[in-house]
């Protein structure tokens, strides 16, 4: 005997809705929009008395390539006046993408520079920095130093400690970048340890292992209530082959472009294309088109690791 | 003129001529005949026997009297027949004077009580009392209790509610007196409750600003596989918006779905939605009825900076056994309710359990298999009500109601496509793109509450109540989306993880009383004290990013144990035709050793402005030290809840609102709002940022403001009755830089303009065809149409959104169609009552969020990916079907409970 809550034809009716409802939860879709224009994207942080240089690229509609822009006509300006128009340079490499790039022309402190892209099939971009003064650091300090072996690394995790003398009655940016310096050796057929001359190297945290050559960056505005900056840094040394010689801090003075485009950068993006994360909204300070041009200063100060 | 008037007319005439003749003798006996009479009949035989009285006729109540028949001296016989009325009588010079008691007439006397059901003993809220002969009126409160100042003597009692029959009684009031009222259920067709004033309200229904649904509204509504929802009907008030489906929660007036005040018998509940808001945990079943206070919100209500849902349930028939089983396509439900000692205790019990989950496994798997996929949908859902009560005393009753509800999900999905790639010296490499999701979502609720209500005396009633809330949510998810080059072994691609785990409770000490001064005037006062506890734990997902904010350390397992002390008086009143309601909450946060203290002033002001217009202009503040973080674009269970803390201040709000209402015709009404509110101190995560475990320090800050237009024009009686409503609205909310930039953006459920159409017709006595269609501008959502290249990295760049929430969705649409027909006689033991319908008839695919996957394909030898956007929807075109087979004692009614 049937229940009367659930006969035959409720039953199949609900085999019939769900086969529906497990069905049609998804489609793939023609969104029916525009596609939006093409814009430039440049892409460029310049240095007092190096020569500026700039990629310039183009946004793409989502899922097809990047194609780089050669024949962009790129004009710098100091103040109102043009300093120099830039020029193309290949790439070194296949597939490697082009950069523009003054001859001459080194920017410097306390100007105000407009670059002016155009290309033909985009509409023109302009984007205003200048470059900052250097703020000076005033002390490196290294805490809570611990060494482990790791198979053949040794990691060296501690804490840096760092005070620079930022102007207290206005607002400046920073990004400080840490790096190690290493001593290559070998061991020579006699036995004798052979160093040879040291280089940088990216550093990473507790959390994050450094990738290729990014080390860390640490986004600063202002320096904070406490006074100093601390923050904890992970060397990890291939014990038959490098020795940790020192750490390098370089305290970049930046522009607000600067800081505001690399901390939206340092964002995880990484769920935005799955439709259900918000999406990192990116800062550019192009008018008309997309990126950053921005301008920074540097200094840096190195705190000898060799007696420790 | 009748005879005996001209009569005594006559006599009273003669009477100076008779005093001065003489004066009777106060032991003269007179008889009078054991019959039934009117007291005027009685007086006038008297008079013919020779007592020298003298009234006026028009005084005289027209009620019948049973003489006792005999012989009584004048005096004795004027004290049997003037004993149950507001007459006295006095001895002068001419004889007898009768005349009205003063003593009684002038002194001011209370009415009051509870107005229940007759037939299940459930107390209604908002009945209408009225001393219909003097003009004044009160409605019972949301405990069913009433006070009705008045002064004494006789006076006639109409009591009104809607879908039971007038209750109407003669009385006389000679001192402050306990009338419990219980109406009748009526067997019209039924009123449509929602916005309930009426005329006959009208006087006492200014300051009652929610909006009420009943149950048998939902029902007749219908709902997805036939499940009826109290929040579908709710969807359909202007102001009212939710996601497509109810995806994403309920969303009053531009607010988010954790600023509403969502209360189950008076506890805040924490998670609202089963199915991630294609349902709600309310069953109709166990529900009574739900308020809804878009503004002009009761000072009683505070917590939250949104719209109150108020949900009650219902008691259980205190005078018959009732049994109900049944099933819709999603769900089999069971119901019992009834007397546990008649008339004095009850219980209700209702369990839903969502068998359909069962069936969605067997039927994934194979549905999955035969697309070359592995994996399977599982959803197990349950919930459960159950309430008891009990008389206590002679003017209290005792409480208890429990809920309980889960939500078991999980989909796994895991396939791989093969692309061959041939090169142009012919060399072949293989290729393989396997693609996995695997979600795994838990949340269940628990709420409880035990109260104690009291009416003190005829101006005072009071509510105790304990209670405890909780929510238990933990989530988890895992996608990949991976290229292999099988033919040299490099695999490229991106795992996201993460899982998520959160746990709210709430204990809380209350005191709710109302003292009532004059007519339409009382006190509304009340205390709370609740400790929360806090456990939020957040995503633990891989992140390969070089460059970093500063961090902070902090531990991921961080529990808060908040007090919060409330306090809250307001006062109904009016000065001539303005009624007006001033109310003050004020409550005090303190978490972590510091404390916040917020004072909300309310004010609303109500009054006719012709016979058949009434405006209303209200303002609110309102307070919410908790906040809902949403960790993704849509709302879900893995939303957390977190408590203001040293950081974090409680959000606030503030709204004007301004009403007018129009009754052109009887039953017929046409409303129109307009609203402003600004909301600050809310918090949001950063962009980036919702995986952060140090999610106290990382919290952007921001403000919202919406404003909005409401017009709705309803007809609440008759064969057709419904309501069509029109809504112009904004939102938007302006976060710290770290959100869009510091830019204001729309809100995502910003809905520019809003219809909603709800049509019930009357097909038989038993049976309505309802339909409902609403249109809702499409939400408002941060789609990435196009790529920037990475600086760093070749290939087809990084997906770029220059705006948040700057792409509009197509317009969210839908009709619902539904039969709903009771079968059964009228006295008999058994009920059908069968659902047919159709959710979503012209199979609209309202989108919840697009996805973006990636395809690959081999064009000219060339290995190709292509991006398709996906677009995720809820419910296609589905047929509901819902039956329900109700024992009962017999001589129950189909319609109005």
């Amino acid at each position: 005997m049937r229940s009367p809550a659930s006969p035959w034809w409720t039953r199949a009716l609900t085999v019939l809705a769900l086969c529906h409802l497990a069905s049609s939860c998804e489609e793939p879709v023609e969104l029916d929009i525009d596609i939006p224009r093409s814009r430039l994207v440049i892409n460029s942080n310049f240095f007092p008395d190096e020569l500026v240089t700039l990629r310039v690229s183009a946004t793409r509609p989502i899922g097809t390539g990047k194609i780089p822009v050669i024949d962009a006509q790129v004009s710098l300006f100091e103040g109102t006046e043009l300093a120099e128009r830039l020029t193309f340079l290949s790439g070194k490499e296949a597939g490697e993408a082009g950069s523009y790039s003054t001859n001459r022309f080194r920017p410097r402190v306390g100007q105000k520079y407009t670059i002016h892209v155009s290309a033909a099939g985009y509409d023109p971009v302009t984007a205003v920095s200048s470059i900052p003064d250097p703020i000076a650091i005033n002390s490196l300090s290294i805490h809570h130093l611990t060494t482990a072996q790791l198979l053949d690394e040794t990691i060296y995790d501690y804490r840096l400690r760092i005070d620079y003398a930022d102007p207290q009655d206005e607002i400046n940016y920073y990004d400080l970048r840490i790096y190690q310096r290493v001593l290559p050796f070998k061991i020579s057929a006699e036995g004798d340890t052979v160093r040879m001359n040291s280089y940088l190297k990216a550093v990473g945290t507790p959390d994050r292992l450094p990738e290729g050559a990014s080390t860390v960056s640490v986004l600063l505005r202002d320096k904070g209530e406490s006074g100093e900056v601390e923050v904890r840094v992970q060397s990890r040394l291939n014990s038959g082959r490098e020795l940790l010689n020192g750490v390098v801090a370089e305290l970049r003075t930046v522009s607000p472009e600067y800081y505001f485009y690399r901390r939206s950068l340092a964002r995880d993006n990484s769920g935005a294309a799955g439709g259900l994360n918000e999406p990192i909204i990116i800062f550019d300070n192009v008018d008309s088109g997309l990126g950053i041009f921005a301008g920074y200063n540097s200094v840096k100060q190195d705190l000898d690791f060799t007696d420790r | 003129m009748t005879w005996p008037r001209l009569l005594i007319f006559l006599v009273l005439l003669a009477s100076p001529l008779t005093r001065c003749l003489s004066q009777s003798d106060p032991l003269e006996l007179f008889a009078l005949p054991r019959r039934v009479m009117s007291l005027e009949q009685a007086l006038i035989e008297l008079t013919q026997a020779g007592a020298e009285l003298s009234y006026r006729p028009d005084l005289l109540p027209e009620v019948p009297l049973r003489i006792p028949g005999g012989q009584r001296t004048l005096e004795r016989w004027l004290e049997v027949l003037l004993r149950d009325t507001e007459l006295t009588y006095e001895r002068g010079a001419a004889g007898y004077l009768v005349f009205p008691n003063p003593d009684i007439l002038n002194q001011p006397f209370n009415l009051f009580g509870m107005v229940t059901d007759r037939r299940t003993g459930e107390r209604l809220i908002g009945a209408t009392v009225q001393v219909s002969d003097r003009g004044i009126g009160t409605q019972s409160n949301e405990y069913g209790f009433y006070t009705l100042p008045t002064t004494g003597g006789r006076q006639h009692l109409r009591v009104t509610y809607v879908g039971y029959a007038p209750f109407e009684q003669e009385l006389l009031l000679r001192s402050d007196s306990l009338i419990n009222l219980r109406l009748v259920p009526n067997r019209e067709l039924p009123q449509i409750i929602v916005t309930a004033t009426n005329a006959d309200q009208r006087s006492s229904g200014y300051l009652d600003t929610g909006t009420q649904i009943g149950r048998e509204e939902v029902a007749q509504l219908g709902g997805p596989g036939g499940e009826a929802d109290p929040l579908q009907l709710a969807r359909l008030l202007s102001g009212v918006t939710s996601g497509a489906d109810g995806i994403g929660g309920i969303f009053i007036r531009g607010s988010e779905a954790g600023h509403n005040l969502i209360l189950l018998d008076g506890v805040p509940v924490y998670g609202l939605s089963h199915a991630g808001g294609l349902f709600s945990i309310f069953s109709n079943q166990a529900i009574r009825r739900m308020d809804l206070y878009k503004d002009a919100i009761p000072a009683r209500f505070g917590g939250r900076i949104g719209g109150v849902l108020d949900v009650h349930t219902r008691d259980g028939n205190l005078y018959e056994n009732e049994y109900t089983i049944g099933s819709s396509l999603l769900s089999s439900q069971i119901a019992a309710e009834g007397p546990i000692k008649n008339g004095e205790s009850s219980f209700l019990l209702t369990g839903r359990y969502f068998w359909a989950g069962k069936l969605i496994r067997n039927y994934s798997e194979t549905y999955k298999a035969n697309r070359g996929r592995r994996g399977f949908t599982d959803y197990d859902v349950y919930d459960v009500n159950f309430k008891l009560n009990q008389r206590a005393g002679e003017r209290g009753r005792v409480y208890l109601s429990l809920y309980s509800g889960l939500d078991n999900y999980m989909n796994t999905t895991w396939y791989a496509d093969t692309i061959t790639q041939i090169n142009a010296a012919g060399a072949m490499f293989i290729n393989a793109a396997p693609t996995s999701r695997a979600e795994h979502v838990r949340w269940g609720n628990t709420v409880g509450a035990l109260r104690y209500n009291h009416v003190f005396n005829d101006r005072t009633f009071g509510n105790f109540r304990l209670s405890y809330s909780d929510l238990v949510t933990e989530s988890s998810f895992e996608r990949y989306d991976s290229l292999i080059e099988v033919t040299n072994g490099i695999v490229s691609g991106n795992i996201f993880s993460g899982s998520y785990a959160s746990k709210i409770r709430q204990f809380g000490v209350a005191f709710d009383a109302q003292y009532s001064t004059a007519l339409n005037s009382f006190f509304r006062f009340g205390l709370e004290a609740d400790l929360h506890q806090f456990d939020p734990q957040l995503l633990n997902g891989s992140e390969k990013l070089a460059s970093y904010e500063l961090e902070q350390e902090v531990a991921a397992h961080d529990t808060h144990l908040p007090v919060q002390l409330t306090s809250y008086g307001s006062y109904n009143g009016n000065y001539r035709q303005v009624y007006y309601r001033i109310g003050f909450r004020s409550s005090l946060w303190r978490n972590q050793g510091r404390s916040y203290y917020n004072l909300s002033p309310r004010l609303l002001l109500a009054g006719p402005l012709t016979e058949n217009a009434d405006w209303q202009l209200s303002y609110d503040r309102t307070v919410q030290p908790i906040h809902l973080l949403n960790s993704f674009v849509i709302g879900l269970p893995s939303d957390l809840w977190v408590p203001s803390t040293p950081d974090i201040a409680p959000a606030t709000a503030q709204q004007l609102s301004a009403k007018y209402k129009l009754r052109p015709r009887t039953d017929w009404n046409f409303e129109t709002s307009v609203y402003y509110k600004s909301m600050h101190n809310l918090v949001s995560y950063p962009e980036g940022l919702q995986s952060r475990v140090n999610w106290i320090e990382n919290l952007s800050n921001g403000r919202g403001r919406a404003y909005g237009l409401e017009t709705s024009i309803q007809r609440s009686r008759g064969k057709l009755r419904g309501w069509l409503s029109y809504t112009l609205a904004k939102s938007d909310r302006t976060y710290d830089e770290r959100i869009n930039l510091g830019r204001t953006y729309p809100f995502r459920y910003d809905r520019r303009h809003a219809v909603n159409l709800l049509l019930i017709y009357q097909l038989g006595e038993r049976t309505t065809l309802t339909g409902s269609w609403r249109y809702e501008t499409g939400l408002a959502y941060s789609l990435s149409l196009e790529t920037i290249p990475d600086p760093q990295m070749p290939g087809p760049g990084v997906p770029f959104t220059s705006e948040r929430n700057g792409f509009r969705m197509p317009a969210n649409h839908r009709f619902d169609l539904n039969l709903h027909t009771k079968l059964g006689s009228a006295n008999g033991k058994l009920t059908h009552s069968i659902d047919v319908g159709l959710y979503n008839a012209y199979n609209r695919h309202n989108p919840i969020y697009y996805e973006t996957r990636p395809d690959y394909y081999v064009n000219d030898g060339e290995l190709i990916r292509e991006t398709t956007f996906y677009k995720i929807f809820v419910a296609p075109l589905l047929p509901s079907l819902s039956y329900q087979l109700i024992f009962s004692g017999g001589n129950r009614s189909d319609f109005g409970k």
